[in-house]
């Protein structure tokens, strides 16, 4: 690891002190994970972005997986979502 | 350009019966031409599988998973996480487009649209038009 110097909210530090007071997690422990999941986050990005996508991309085959044995056209893609609720 | 694939979208893609079925092959395959990245996020992943076992059983929604999943490993399709932030923020949107009556999943969408720059959401769904983001219908 590094030593570097950011400017950062004195409103989120003193989140931060308030959660080492109660889970006895350090404050640059925080800062450190925090950054840590976005710079993963924004790295998948990045990297999902660089690949040069094959014209032949497995997502082809999600296309057609379901044969419903019905000759009506059907529209599941729009069903409202309140019909899952009714349990 | 960046795709996010919204729940609707993955159904019609599935099913060669669905209505916007060939609506949906032609613009993926135009996404395709220019070789654009999709993504999508758990919270959508759990809400086309949860549509999936209750309207089509385990069968195809095995077929589902196992596909999905392989696109992932291959990197076909980028899923993004909801961590708190995301969800905290997705809470206020929720209450924000409450007239609208959207999903907390389409919440986080919107979201992660926002936060990460994406360009285009692929749905079947107009809430995200009514939402003023773009989409590809």
């Amino acid at each position: 690891m590094k030593r570097y110097q950011v400017y950062l909210n004195p409103s989120s530090i003193s989140v931060l002190d308030e959660i080492e007071k109660i889970i006895g997690v350090s404050r640059s422990k925080l800062i450190r994970e925090s950054t840590d999941r976005y710079a993963q986050t924004i790295s998948n990005i990045i990297s999902a972005i660089k690949l040069r996508h094959r014209k032949k991309s497995s997502l082809d085959n999600l296309i057609g997986i379901i044969d419903l044995k019905t000759k009506k056209k059907t529209n599941y893609a729009l069903k409202d979502d309140e019909d899952y609720l009714i349990d | 350009m960046k795709i996010f694939i919204d729940t609707s979208v993955f159904i019609g893609l599935f099913i060669p019966k669905e209505i916007y079925h060939q609506e949906i092959i032609l613009k993926y395959r135009e996404y395709q031409e220019q070789r654009v990245p999709f993504f999508t996020s758990y919270y959508v992943l759990a809400e086309l599988f949860t549509r999936l076992i209750y309207d089509f059983g385990k069968k195809a929604t095995e077929k589902a998973v196992y596909e999905i999943s392989k696109s992932i490993e291959s990197k076909a399709l980028t899923v993004l996480d909801i961590e708190e932030a995301v969800f905290k923020k997705s809470m206020l949107i929720l209450l924000k487009f409450s007239e609208h009556k959207i999903s907390f999943t389409d919440a986080t969408s919107y979201v992660l649209y926002k936060d990460f720059s994406l360009d285009e959401i692929f749905t079947l769904d107009r809430d995200f038009k009514r939402m003023s983001l773009r989409t590809s219908f």
